[in-house]
């Protein structure tokens, strides 16, 4: 288990009970209707089956809130960020597109990172997310030669990238990135769950956008981060 | 042989020589090992990175925030936060926070000085100045929430002073305006049960409001069709269906070629307009000029794009709308807002939306809140110096005042005295040398903050406040669909300077000093408490909670509108009387809607990460910026190949009032005659030294001091500027 | 020299310190004019000859023609004032905001803060020990004046451990101080002030780690 979980632990929340029974509280003078806008009951996912993280890039504008949100989360110098976003125009005034994603860790099946590490600080979890031991990573910068997606960056002599915030999720609390975005753009589930949203949502999308695509099913043996994504994932060089 | 000792610390243990300490007292790593150990506490506030005070919990560690999230029963968190209500924890602890109340000594010079000593000179200066000129020499100017509006406004008015400005004059006070006189006033947009919305110039993705967002983006998912219209690929763009570039100050045209079209072709809502509209044959006569190929040559969008729009839109009647905006492309920007608004509320009209779902509601409810019974001070009658309601000035334009007219009367020493909280008229209405001049020859500038804003560094005196997480303020309701809630800020931390007050406690001391303390005979516990005594909540309740959410009636179908016919107006007798068209109809931009070929319009618009100018000087949202090197100004791709301008080239920009360079950013998403420039940058201010690394053109540097003829705004974006390579 | 001199001359130092970083007034002024600092000072460095005083810091220049109390006032406006310094006298604003690993904050080991672990500890030491600091000092229990005045009790107390630890957790920062002071272009006055209290804080550390070792062997 990677440092961070540990070191959560400490954390105590006296209040915490508090607000959940103003969640539930909420939810009973609503006679159940709570659950209409599709909002998720976010304290008790499963902690044990394969999990993931789907990023709906059609709905995204780019805020920056899951970003800062995850800076605060995970202690994270101002100069690192987790979450940045790649951006392409296509075609040429008026008629212009702007194509861009979420560009984080992918969290590969096949996570190519973790076998060139040579102190073996990167791991899979359970859950299916790669993670880092934060304690054991000496910096040396291997695993940003080897992710395809170049996502690790190194950081006075560390390496940064996501983990799905793991003391967030081994508990069964949806990532901060997922928590604060008002775009409805990410969202925290079952693997299995979330692709069959996205399959469903990538399908609504094709409609009008007929080069919508699910990225990810095959990709490095599948990924934890999912992308919906408006148009061809070759557009926008995401291998 | 010694010194005379001046000592700081007391107590008997300093006699002993600490002896009662232990050496593992004095182990720092043993007492920070322990205090790790500490319960994270959860504690309610509202943010305050914007004006928008969404519901959030500060989590809390020995006295000190560790971080936030979104309070869930907040209609406008909604659970959510926006990425400036992380980032501005920073506020708190910032070492270049105001500690004491200050006094001018010399040019941008300040000594500290007691509160006594500032209120008892401050009470004195004003009485001075009301005493001789009168209340007409005084005004006060904020953002206008719950605690600045009750108190700040009650001591003013205690005081006879009429003038009280807020920001809006720089925001969306021709918007208001134009929807007061035709609707009565602003209705919200239903946008996530919409089929069709267009959107102008309003970016809800990059001027955020989260409860706003969160309501699009459902809309989007839903299927809506979004159309945006604005002169650059904004934010919501993209997400949206389709984008429409348009020459920036015409939207008027456009608005009124679609009404040509979907009146002409039969496809307004027969009913509504005879059953709920006045005068719609008066407005029905002006349309036959405003063909789409007349709005075509005005506005640079294609005539069959202008009647498929305007076909596509009536199609969806009535769950459509054109959304009302807010800053957008007619809150304050154009000589034409206050017209384009009113069409804007005529096309709405035309649909039949109000009170539809996927329309524009009137009809939300808002939880009931109670007033205090005590001794009101009367709504002065004083004429208001901004010349608002004032015959042969603006007698049209709303309360919300004028800023930059103050400035003005100031410059000709008319405006003696002006108080300023949460509020930077200063560096955020055009023309910054003349706000200046303004405000520098006041003989008693006032200004609340806890930073060196650009307007407290004229200040005469600067009074502490303490921050956001530090006070207690005002319950504020908030209403919506059928769901509402009440929320207060909470002492979440400890105050970091003991000398900092808030601001209700400043005014009372104030209103004591000057002898009006019988309007302010009640703690701020009191005001809360019977603001909250028709909904059956305490006030303890609350201040643990933070937000309660609660059930409302659901927002009724009837249609009624707060105008004095009580129907849609499209004749406004108000108009006609003082001299403007009664039905709205074309106007020009002031500076014209062609440009030469090396001149530009500038334009500016929101980031979602930054607020104004306030947010660059926040080190996680300064790093954004540099991260994404946005602090440039759009060019458009074909014209600056024109002008020999490359990729992250500086220009350099001629405006009627000064020439300042920038560097570029070259893009195919905007429009060719219009620069756009991200806004919240260009601080003046020496105190924000993060916010100089990040430091930019700041658009009102270039746009001179205007006032628009009705509503009276600054008209942001009437100026035009040449370009060429620095 | 004896022993119980020697604590009597490094307790006095430290007040020195203390009151010369303080806002400057008569009392302090008509000291300095008589060479009272110099004294002590000379007192000093019979015990360790190293850190000559800086010469901006003569009686002499403390006079009608070179630094005249209004003079002085100023400077110490412009420089150290309580509100507006042009450099924090402060430990918490050199230091990472806090050591504690969970802390979320994206400035926690950011410096430039008030309030870090730092203050809250010097806060725990004067509860722990009733001592009362001035309301005004609220936000900065870790300022330095009240550090330095805070060591001359523990002088005075005479335990060379408690001394050693305090010094080394609470008055390390001083060469951030010094660099920051360089930056800011501080007055001669006060950027030689610092310098000096630095090198006679790093004399310390060194004075009393081996007096340790010697009690321990
Ligand atoms: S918070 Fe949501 S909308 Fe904002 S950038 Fe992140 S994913 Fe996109
Ligand atoms: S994206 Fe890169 S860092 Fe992340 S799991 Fe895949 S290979 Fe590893
Ligand atoms: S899952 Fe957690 S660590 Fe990963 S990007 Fe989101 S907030 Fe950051
Ligand atoms: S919109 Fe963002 S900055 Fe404004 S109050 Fe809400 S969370 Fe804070």
């Amino acid at each position: 288990m990677s440092k961070q979980v540990d070191r959560r632990n400490f954390i105590k929340y006296s209040a915490l009970a508090g607000v959940s029974a103003f969640a539930t509280l909420a939810t009973a003078c609503n006679d159940g209707e709570a659950e209409e806008t599709g909002s998720e009951v976010q304290d008790d996912f499963p902690v044990d089956e394969k999990m993931g993280i789907l990023m709906d890039n059609s709905l995204c504008v780019e805020c920056q809130a899951c970003r800062v949100a995850c800076q605060n989360e995970n202690e994270l110098p101002v100069e690192q960020a987790l979450i940045s976003f790649k951006s392409k125009e296509v075609g040429s005034y008026p008629d212009v597109k702007y194509h861009f994603s979420r560009h984080s860790c992918m969290h590969c099946e096949d996570a190519v990172c973790k076998d060139g590490c040579p102190v073996d600080a990167l791991s899979k979890t359970e859950q299916g997310f790669t993670t880092l031991d934060f304690e054991s990573c000496i910096g040396c910068g291997m695993c940003e030669q080897s992710c395809p997606y170049g996502v690790p960056s190194i950081f006075e002599e560390k390496m940064y990238k996501c983990d799905a915030c793991q003391h967030l999720v081994t508990v069964g609390e949806s990532p901060a990135c997922v928590s604060t975005c008002a775009a409805n753009a990410i969202k925290y589930g079952t693997y299995d769950d979330l692709v069959k949203a996205a399959q469903q949502r990538v399908e609504t999308l094709q409609e009008r956008y007929p080069e919508a695509s699910l990225y990810g099913l095959e990709e490095q043996d599948g990924l934890s981060l999912l992308l919906i994504l408006k148009t061809e994932a070759s557009k926008l060089e995401l291998i | 042989m010694s010194i005379t000792r001046r000592s700081f610390i007391k107590g008997s243990a300093v006699a002993a020589g600490a002896l009662g300490l232990s050496l593992t007292g004095l182990d720092f790593k043993g007492w920070a090992a322990k205090a790790q150990e500490s319960e994270v506490k959860v504690k309610p506030s509202l943010c305050n990175t914007c004006s928008s005070h969404c519901g959030m919990w500060i989590h809390v560690k020995n006295d000190r925030p560790w971080k936030v999230t979104g309070h869930e029963d907040n209609m406008r968190s909604q659970g959510k936060l926006c990425a400036r209500a992380h980032a501005g924890l920073y506020w708190i602890y910032d070492s270049d926070r105001i500690k004491q109340p200050l006094k001018r000594v010399g040019e941008e010079e300040f000594e500290s000085i007691s509160w006594e000593q500032a209120i008892s000179e401050i009470a004195e200066k004003l009485n001075d100045i009301l005493e001789e000129s009168g209340p007409e020499a005084a005004a006060y100017g904020h953002n206008p929430r719950e605690t600045g509006v009750f108190y700040g406004n009650r001591l003013m008015h205690a005081l006879g002073i009429s003038t009280v400005c807020t920001h809006n004059a720089s925001c969306n006070t021709a918007r208001t305006l134009g929807f007061n006189h035709t609707m009565g006033g602003v209705p919200h947009a239903d946008l996530s049960n919409s089929n069709y919305v267009v959107l102008i110039g309003r970016n809800l993705g990059g001027g955020i409001r989260t409860s706003e967002l969160i309501e699009f983006t459902e809309g989007v998912k839903e299927g809506a069709k979004v159309v945006c219209v604005d002169p650059r690929q904004n934010d919501s763009a993209k997400i949206a269906d389709e984008w429409i570039p348009i020459r920036p100050g015409t939207d008027l045209a456009l608005v009124l070629a679609m009404c040509q079209v979907i009146v002409e072709e039969d496809l307004y809502d027969k009913e509504f307009i005879d059953n709920y509209t006045l005068d719609f044959d008066k407005f029905a006569e002006t349309l036959p000029q405003y063909t789409p190929e007349w709005a075509a040559e005005i506005t640079d969008i294609e005539a069959d794009k202008i009647r498929s729009l305007a076909r596509e839109l009536a199609e969806n009647k009535p769950n459509c709308l054109v959304h009302p905006s807010w800053k957008g492309a007619f809150g304050s920007n154009y000589e034409n807002s206050t017209e384009t608004a009113r069409a804007v509320a005529y096309i709405n009209a035309l649909l039949g939306n109000v009170n539809q779902p996927g329309g524009l509601f009137f009809s939300y409810n808002s939880p009931e809140i109670g007033s205090l019974d005590t001794l009101d001070p009367e709504e002065p009658q004083t004429p208001r110096t901004d010349g608002v309601g004032v015959e042969g000035e603006f007698p049209l334009a709303t309360s919300h005042g004028l800023p930059h007219v103050i400035a003005e009367k100031a410059a000709e020493g008319i405006v003696k005295s002006i108080f300023i909280r949460h509020h930077n008229p200063v560096r955020n209405f055009p023309d910054y040398e003349h706000m200046v001049a303004g405000y520098k020859n006041l003989d008693l500038l006032v200004v609340f903050e806890t930073h060196m804003s650009e307007t407290a560094i004229l200040a005469d005196y600067i009074l502490p406040e303490c921050s956001f997480a530090e006070r207690e303020e005002v319950v504020e309701a908030r209403g919506g669909a059928d769901r509402g809630s009440v929320s207060i800020r909470t002492e979440a931390v400890p105050k970091v300077h003991p000398e900092t007050k808030s601001f209700d406690e400043i005014i009372v001391l104030l209103a004591e000093e000057l002898g009006i303390e019988e309007y302010f005979d009640f703690t701020l516990d009191e005001v809360n408490k019977a603001r909250l005594e028709p909904l059956d909540i305490s006030l303890a309740e609350l201040k643990e909670k933070g937000s309660i959410s609660m059930e409302l009636p659901e927002p009724s179908n009837e249609v009624e509108f707060s105008t004095d016919s009580g129907k849609f107006e499209f004749y406004s007798e108000d108009f006609a009387r003082y001299g403007f068209s009664g039905i709205a109809g074309w106007k020009e931009p002031a500076v014209g809607y062609k440009t030469a070929n090396n001149e530009f319009k500038v334009i500016h618009g929101k980031q979602a990460y930054h607020s104004q100018t306030v947010s660059a000087n926040i080190p996680q949202l300064a790093q954004i910026t540099k991260d994404y090197d946005s602090n440039r100004i759009w060019m458009n791709r074909a014209k600056a190949e024109e002008l020999g301008i490359n990729d992250g080239d500086k220009i350099k920009l001629t405006s009627p009032i000064a020439t300042k360079e920038v560097k570029v950013k070259v893009t195919e998403r905007v429009h060719p005659d219009t620069l756009y420039m991200p806004a919240g940058y260009g601080n003046k201010t020496p105190y924000y030294e993060t916010a100089q690394k990040i430091d930019s053109l700041n658009p009102n540097d270039l746009t001179p001091y205007q006032t628009e003829s009705i509503a009276g705004h600054a008209m942001m974006q009437e100026v035009i500027v040449k370009a060429e390579k620095a | 020299m004896k022993n119980k001199d020697l604590k009597n001359i490094r307790e006095q130092v430290y007040i020195l310190f203390s009151n010369l970083l303080q806002k400057p007034n008569k009392n302090i002024y008509d000291e300095l004019k008589l060479g009272r600092h110099m004294e002590i000072w000379e007192q000093y460095r019979k015990i360790s000859n190293t850190i000559p005083m800086p010469k901006i810091w003569n009686s002499k220049k403390f006079s009608e023609k070179f630094i005249t109390l209004e003079r002085w006032k100023k400077l110490w406006k412009k420089s150290l004032n309580f509100d507006n310094p042009r450099i924090y006298l402060i430990e918490s604003v050199y230091k990472p905001w806090t050591t504690d690993e969970s802390c979320e904050m994206p400035f926690a080991k950011e410096k430039g803060h008030l309030l870090g672990d730092w203050a809250h500890h010097m806060k725990y030491l004067y509860e722990e020990l009733g001592i009362e600091v001035p309301v005004n000092f609220a936000h900065c229990p870790d300022h330095l004046v009240l550090q330095l005045e805070f060591m001359s009790v523990l002088v005075k107390g005479g335990d060379l451990e408690k001394q050693y630890s305090f010094i080394s957790t609470h008055l390390d920062w001083l060469e951030c101080l010094v660099e920051a002071a360089k930056k800011k272009g501080l007055t001669k006055l006060y950027y030689d002030l610092l310098i000096w209290i630095k090198k006679y804080i790093d004399t310390e550390e060194d004075f009393l780690e081996n007096s340790i070792l010697d009690k321990a062997t």
